[in-house]
């Protein structure tokens, strides 16, 4: 079978001990910010992509790829000891979470949580190992106007699926994408929107920007909020959940893992909004009779959002490897590190790199397993970190970030965009205008504008190519659907539920 | 007067509405094109005309919740942190370059410090003395990335 060589391909490359070592690292990496509130994958990844300019390109991704799936383990134990989500997707974990824990079972919510993870984990794993290659045969097939309407779909779904204003949403992708067109155009060789600085015609660079935004933006928010944590300092107790546990999150886990990988696979989704959705939808089955009720103390509130988070985590990496379009922050930042050694993301990437492709594949379950094997005895260790008060950490992270950028690309230019963008992301956060949007049309912006000048000289200038084309009007037609439902009064009544529940 | 400044979706709308204009007018400077070959000033001209849109769009619905927003706390700005933590990282810019990286941590750190709540001296001091060991071991001595020490090296 086509593929288990794969996979043995993959394994091969995965399971060297340098690539062992640098998923290890990784996954270390990702729990250690996962488990610290305040700082995510996006500003790691971000501080991290220049030490990787030495790293083979294979290993680089396998780290970078175990920092995002790394933090989604770390978060559930902060969310679980201390009631604080350490990683926004595991906001609802602290729900039933942290009351296991006031009951003296947060052994079993911890265990439960890991071991959801990696049932979570190795079914998508395989999932994208099943999937990707016909997908990526499938994308070659794509025109400039299915890539341009395909886009379009993305950003609509991303601003579904985000909470807060859709208006707003919609206003800051727009805005992320004219920020990306600052610089050189490829066509004409113009600089637009430069102001004659000569930094800014090579255009402004993404990781000053999400630095800026997801690292400083976010510390000024943090530090008006003060600062209440309370560890939770009692027994942890017993690790591995009781049998009766594992009959009641059976289903739990199950149904968190498939709806966590359909949507990571959506533009927009990812672990986020995969959490969210599992922890309603198991509220929903289990009824207002669940004992005990949900939010005070059900495994199966803890069991199904880590599992869909874990899932969504990965199955997120599908539309970059096939299409190369990122449907989430994280993924846009592996875009970014997937060009600083050369290759392209897109459909080619499966052909033209085989043992990247596969190889980053297979050290997705090498990653999970190390995690559960590695972080339920490291527990200890992780609750300790979490005493480091926030005072003391948010000059560090901004240490980080300053030379991060720095050394991206040596110049002091950087500095002052993570700077601005600091202020930016202040203001927009105080505004309630999500960031995450401006940042995903950020990335997509040249694309799209690439995409849709090609369609349309093709095309000699007529936009019926964008609904004639079957692939271009089916994305398009999804698209209105998508904005229609969201119209639809009793839709948006329950998305605001869902919303709330923080 | 003052309830309107504690309306944030006429604030971000007026903004949205503000970038838009300048994107719609900045783009006459560059060649718009046709269809069938869009010229540099094609896309963000549409782009701007786009968020101008929306940006009225959310203004006006602030508007129409006007008294529900006139009732609320209002922003609550503090733009303590963010003067400081913005002069801390800039003058880290300008430091890094001529002072070199040490001096460069300890006018971060430092003076980001203080942008906190429960400020506490001793400990900013420790945690200066291990970002500076801490970033010379990884990153110059380690990664061997382009950056000087100190000001003489």
């Amino acid at each position: 079978m086509d593929l288990l060589s794969n996979l043995s391909l993959g394994f091969g490359v995965a399971l060297t001990l340098t690539n062992i070592m640098y998923a290890l690292v990784g996954c270390l990496l990702g729990t250690l910010i996962g488990v610290l509130p305040g700082i995510g994958p996006v500003a790691t990844i971000a501080m991290l992509l220049p030490t990787t300019y030495a790293l083979p390109p294979v290993s680089a991704l396998i780290m970078l790829a175990g920092i995002y799936y790394g933090a989604q383990y770390g978060g559930s134990t902060t969310a679980i000891l201390v009631n604080l989500p350490g990683e926004s997707s595991s906001v609802v974990t602290a729900l039933d979470g942290y009351q296991m824990a006031r009951q003296g079972r947060a052994g079993a919510a911890l265990g439960m949580a890991a071991i959801g993870s990696f049932i979570a984990g190795s079914f998508s794993t395989l999932l994208v190992a099943a999937f990707a290659p016909p997908l990526s045969e499938a994308a070659l097939k794509f025109g400039p106007a299915d890539y341009f309407s395909l886009m379009v779909l993305g950003l609509i779904a991303a601003v579904v699926l985000a909470h807060g204003s859709v208006l707003k949403a919609i206003a800051m992708i727009v805005l992320g994408i004219v920020m990306g067109l600052v610089g050189t155009d490829v066509n004409s060789g113009v600089a637009r929107f430069s102001f004659d600085v000569p930094e800014l015609t090579d255009g402004i660079g993404f990781v000053a920007v999400a630095m800026g935004i997801f690292g400083i933006g976010e510390i000024l928010i943090n530090l008006e909020k003060g600062e209440a944590r309370e560890v939770f300092t009692a027994k942890v107790g017993r690790l591995l959940p009781s049998k009766q546990d594992f009959k009641d999150c059976a289903g739990s886990i199950t149904r968190g893992t498939l709806l966590g990988s359909l949507l990571g696979i959506l533009p927009g989704g990812g672990a986020l909004l995969a959490s969210f959705s599992a922890y309603s939808l198991e509220k929903k089955i289990a009824g207002p009779n669940a004992k005990p009720a949900f939010g005070k103390g059900n495994i199966r509130g803890v069991a199904a959002p880590e599992s869909a988070n874990n899932a969504g985590a990965q199955t997120s990496f599908i539309p970059l490897l096939t299409l190369g379009i990122p449907p989430n922050a994280v993924m846009a930042l592996m875009v970014g590190a997937m060009t600083i050694h050369n290759i392209q993301p897109g459909p080619q990437v499966i052909t033209a790199n085989p043992q990247l492709f596969w190889g980053l594949i297979a050290s997705m379950w090498v990653g999970n397993a190390m995690l559960v094997i590695l972080n339920l005895p490291l527990i200890g260790m992780w609750v300790q970190l979490l005493k480091i008060p926030y005072r003391l950490l948010y000059p560090m992270i901004l240490v980080f970030c300053c030379i991060g950028v720095y050394t991206v690309n040596n110049t002091t230019f950087d500095i002052w965009i993570i700077a601005t963008f600091g202020v930016i992301g202040y203001i927009f956060a105080k505004l309630e205008c999500e960031a995450a949007p401006l940042l995903l049309g950020f990335i997509l912006g040249p694309m799209m504008e690439e995409n849709l000048r090609r369609a349309m000289l093709l095309s000699r200038g007529s936009p019926d190519v964008f609904w004639t084309r079957p692939i271009s009007a089916t994305m398009l037609v999804l698209s209105v659907i998508m904005l229609v439902i969201l119209a639809l009064p009793a839709i948006r009544k329950k998305r605001d539920e869902t919303f709330v529940d923080d | 007067m003052n309830s309107f400044l504690k309306n944030k979706d006429l604030i971000a709308g007026l903004m949205f509405v503000v970038i838009g204009v300048i994107f719609f007018i900045g783009a006459a400077n560059y060649q718009l094109g046709t269809a069938a070959r869009m010229g540099p000033g094609w896309f963000p001209r549409a782009l701007g005309g786009i968020m101008t849109f929306l940006g009225i769009l959310i203004a006006g619905v602030g508007l129409k919740n006007q008294a529900a927003w006139a009732a609320t706390q209002g922003i609550g700005w503090t733009w303590k942190p963010v003067v400081i933590l913005t002069g801390a990282v800039l003058l880290f810019g300008f430091a890094l370059p001529t002072l070199g990286m040490v001096i460069a941590i300890i006018l971060l750190t430092l003076i980001s410090g203080f942008a906190a709540h429960d400020k506490n001296y001793k400990e900013l001091a420790m945690i200066t003395v291990i970002m500076c060991l801490f970033c010379a071991a990884v990153f110059v001595w380690g990664l061997k990335l382009q950056m000087k020490l100190f000001p003489w090296s």
